[in-house]
């Protein structure tokens, strides 16, 4: 309570949900409904074997309204609290205070859902005494919401980000849960560095709070990552609230989140048997798909410190123009898709041919590895044992990766780096001219990648013959990056020769834009008057 | 421009100033200091560039080029500087579900004032505003020219330094408009560096000592109020003749006149343009008789404010 009393935004946000008495009597409301909802089928129950149903089914509930206040109905309290604001102008009237922009954002992801967070509260209680008449150990209870609790903290993050730079953020939520429960999960195949990130609800989740709780490694990856997303959100979201102009993710905040979605992306591709959606399993889908989303999800990310450098080019550009003397800094783009391309191609290394990465369902990669212990041993004797298989392997074994079923990573290494130069260049180009050039520059991604793809498509189908990417798309470089893990391997110097080509031109362009735009001044402003 | 001195230390400090949106230059090097006691009126057609200005002055708006100082402290550097600056918009955004006093309590806690020093300060800015009865009545329950006095109380809550009001007088009525003068008048002689904003130019020569003339994102008049009078005014004076009938061929019968410039006739009003001067003033009666006029008022126009603004040949678009 001394939060809320300390942070202005939060005490404000207490107040408009009526203060301490209306969420008492809420809470007290919510209380009494839950309480007949549970009591009522459990007097009516006929034998103690049908009461322990009940409370079985009611204890389950209370666990899936949890989720839905915490993840769902609070995540869109917070960004609606902000959007708000945004749009009534109260932002700009907080940015005159001198609150810290952080101590802002924090108040607006305790205030916001305030309500919500105290029936959740009451929601607790109830579950710990439901777990408590059924003989199940309350602790599980308690992990279980910890660790939904930790998830939902991300999302509230997330929510509160990018209700900064999004204003169809609820639009944008509601296409992912469709498109992850419309497609049985299939959504984690071509994005496993999200399996990973959601996997308090994939995989060994939450919902089995009656059976052991051990965490496995994939667990504590996600909650270290979903920490680390929190901070880095807490800090673009702070950027806009300060700022409404200002880049939310600078360059190297970007690198960071490309860093951990490549990392997510690894152990979503190495624990996918163990986290994958239940519908799921590996021998359902071609394991290829797996590699070629991580890396295509990761040349996405990587959009982020590409346009934050770009952007910043751009100032410094048009800063320098006006007078300012600012030194050049050639090399903050080799280094920004150097350290973008490692991480892009990271996932990669997940198929390499070594003991680090050895998962039962890619034996045929690496049918001689051990198993990995994972069950049957406390959370300790798990984090040392893996943590000194994973050492001792890389002191014997990482070596430059090769991997099984292609020859050509060096190519799929290549059309990235291209790709991510291609990228660079268009934003120089798009950003100072288009009002909306991020929706044109992913616009043109989506063209240039599924285009040449559904060429082939088409042109093997008219011939009767069975579809293969080794025509117009390696004209893509996903058709590229899909031939390059293919075998038999079929020219993917073209693909790769195609990008580069593009890329040139695409330089070409930029260089004679940039001589041009070299002598041009902003024009004054001529609105209403004939000065 | 550096208007002189009345209190030694300078409070609001712009140097060259300029503020972009995309390839639109909205102020260009604009340039101001502002010490204690000042009151420095913008005035300037739709669009010159005022509020964006006013913006940038208080840091909501980036700036392409320039720096703004608040007490000698760079605006972009501690947020703590942001306690000597207050700004009220055009329309003061609010919690509409709050109280007055819960309003103003959550600004109080903004501004990390301690809880009975939050509730000294709003009873007297309520009082100020003349709202303390509506103190604890929810906001949206509230007039527009209500809202407008929390908006102030609001800015003034925390005691600032350096008050930028834009349009302030919009929306209170006749007698919230001459406690709003003298409310602007007491602040300035506190001590305090002001700039408002306002197309009311009736009142801001009350109270203004400064005067800024804004148009096309530059600042193309600045000054006392006197010195910005007399340099818009020069040796011409506006006059306002009435007669008692409308005369054919007016226009050009005045025009035949020797000095007589910027004609308007409007049916039996005439507005031109003559030397200044009571002897002037007195000779051009004269000739205005002779000439047989139906004269039934005859006004040689003092320089007000609202006269200088129109002599500084600022087109409105229509």
């Amino acid at each position: 309570m001394a939060f809320y009393c300390d942070n202005a935004i939060s005490w404000a946000f207490y107040r408009l949900r009526g203060g301490w008495k209306s969420l008492l009597i809420l809470a007290a409301w919510y209380s009494i409904a839950a309480m007949l909802f549970i009591a009522l089928p459990y007097e009516l129950a006929l034998g103690q074997r049908d009461k322990m149903v009940v409370l079985e089914v009611a204890s389950m509930m209370a666990l899936i309204v949890q989720v839905v206040m915490l993840l769902l109905l609070s995540g869109l309290a917070v960004s609606g609290g902000i959007r708000r604001d945004l749009m009534s102008g109260l932002i700009e009237s907080h940015r005159l205070m001198p609150l810290s922009p952080v101590q802002a954002i924090v108040g607006y992801i305790a205030g916001a859902g305030l309500q919500l967070l105290s029936l959740c509260i009451v929601n607790l209680i109830i579950g710990a005494a439901l777990f408590g008449a059924r003989g199940v150990p309350v602790q599980n209870w308690i992990i279980s919401n910890g660790l939904l609790f930790g998830f939902s903290i991300s999302v509230w993050t997330a929510m509160a980000m990018a209700a900064f730079v999004s204003r169809s953020i609820i639009g944008w939520l509601i296409g992912l849960l469709v498109s992850i429960t419309g497609s049985g999960g299939f959504v984690f195949v071509v994005l496993p560095g999200l399996l990973v990130f959601c996997s308090p609800m994939q995989g060994r989740t939450i919902f089995q709070v009656t059976s052991n709780l051990n965490l496995s490694s994939g667990t504590v990856v996600a909650l270290c990552a979903q920490f680390l997303m929190a901070v880095l959100c807490i800090r673009a979201a702070a950027r806009k609230y300060a700022d409404a102009s200002a880049l939310s993710f600078t360059m190297a905040p970007s690198l960071a989140t490309l860093g951990i979605w490549a990392g997510l992306s690894w152990f979503g591709i190495t624990d996918f048997q163990e986290l994958r959606p239940r519908p799921l399993s590996i021998g359902s889908f071609d394991w290829r798909l797996l590699v070629i989303g991580a890396v295509a999800s990761c040349l996405l990310v990587a959009l982020l410190p590409l346009g934050a450098l770009a952007w910043s080019d751009i100032l410094r550009r048009q800063r320098r123009m006006d007078g300012e003397k600012l030194s050049s800094r050639p090399w903050m783009l080799p280094l920004c898709v150097s350290i973008s391309l490692l991480f892009v191609l990271a996932p990669l290394t997940a198929t390499v041919d070594s003991t680090i990465v050895f998962r039962p369902q890619y034996q045929y990669f690496n049918p001689t590895a051990q198993r990995l212990p994972v069950t049957r041993q406390s959370q300790v004797q798990v984090a040392r044992s893996t943590l000194s298989h994973y050492v001792t392997s890389f002191s014997r074994s990482y070596a430059i990766p090769v991997i099984r079923g292609t020859a050509r990573p060096e190519m799929i290494a290549a059309v990235c780096g291209i790709f991510l130069l291609q990228m660079y260049l268009l934003m120089r180009l798009l950003f100072p001219v288009v009002r909306r050039a991020n929706q044109l520059i992913l616009l043109i991604i989506g063209l240039s990648w599924f285009c040449p793809l559904l060429a082939d498509v088409i042109y093997y189908g008219t011939r009767n013959k069975d579809p293969i990417m080794n025509k117009f798309a390696l004209f893509s470089p996903m058709g590229t990056i899909i031939q390059a893990l293919d075998n038999p391997i079929a020219g993917t110097w073209r693909g790769v020769g195609a990008q580069g080509a593009a890329c040139l031109s695409l330089a070409v362009l930029f260089i004679l834009t940039q001589f041009r735009r070299a002598g041009r001044r902003p024009a004054p402003i001529g609105l209403a008057t004939n000065l | 421009m550096d208007f002189e001195a009345q209190s030694s230390q300078v409070l609001l400090s712009i140097d060259s100033a300029s503020v972009a949106f995309g390839p639109i230059l909205a102020v260009r090097d604009v340039s101001l200091k502002l010490h204690g006691g000042h009151l420095l009126g913008l005035i300037g057609p739709n669009g010159a560039g005022k509020t964006t200005l006013m913006r940038a002055a208080v840091g909501l708006q980036s700036l392409r080029r320039g720096s703004v100082r608040i007490l000698d402290m760079p605006l972009n550097g501690d947020r703590d500087v942001l306690r000597h600056v207050g700004f009220t918009p055009d329309t003061p955004p609010m919690y509409d579900d709050l109280t007055v006093r819960q309003f103003l309590k959550f600004i109080g806690l903004g501004y990390h004032l301690s809880s009975s020093e939050t509730d000294e300060r709003i009873d007297f800015w309520l009082a100020k505003v003349w709202l303390s009865e509506k103190a604890n009545q929810k906001i949206k329950q509230l007039s527009r020219g209500m809202r407008q006095r929390v908006g102030i109380a609001r800015t003034l809550l925390p005691n600032p330094s350096v008050i930028l009001l834009d349009e302030p007088a919009a929306g209170l009525d006749p007698a919230g408009r001459a406690q709003f003068r003298q409310l602007l008048a007491n602040l300035r002689d506190q001590g305090k560096a002001l700039i408002v904003s306002s197309h009311i130019l009736s009142d801001m020569d009350e109270y203004c000592t400064h005067i800024g003339i804004m148009s096309a994102g530059q600042m193309i008049q600045f000054g006392t109020v006197a010195s910005v009078s007399k340099a818009a005014h020069g040796d011409r004076c506006r006059y306002t003749v009435i007669l008692a009938r409308p005369v054919v061929r007016l226009e050009a019968t005045l025009a035949a006149m020797a000095r007589v410039t910027q004609i308007q006739a409007d049916g039996d009003r005439v507005i031109f343009e003559y030397d200044v001067g009571s002897d002037a003033a007195a000779a051009l009666l004269a000739d205005l008789m002779k000439l047989g006029l139906p004269i039934a008022g005859f006004t040689a126009n003092t320089a007000s404010l609202e006269e200088t603004y129109l002599r500084s040949q600022i087109r409105q678009v229509d």
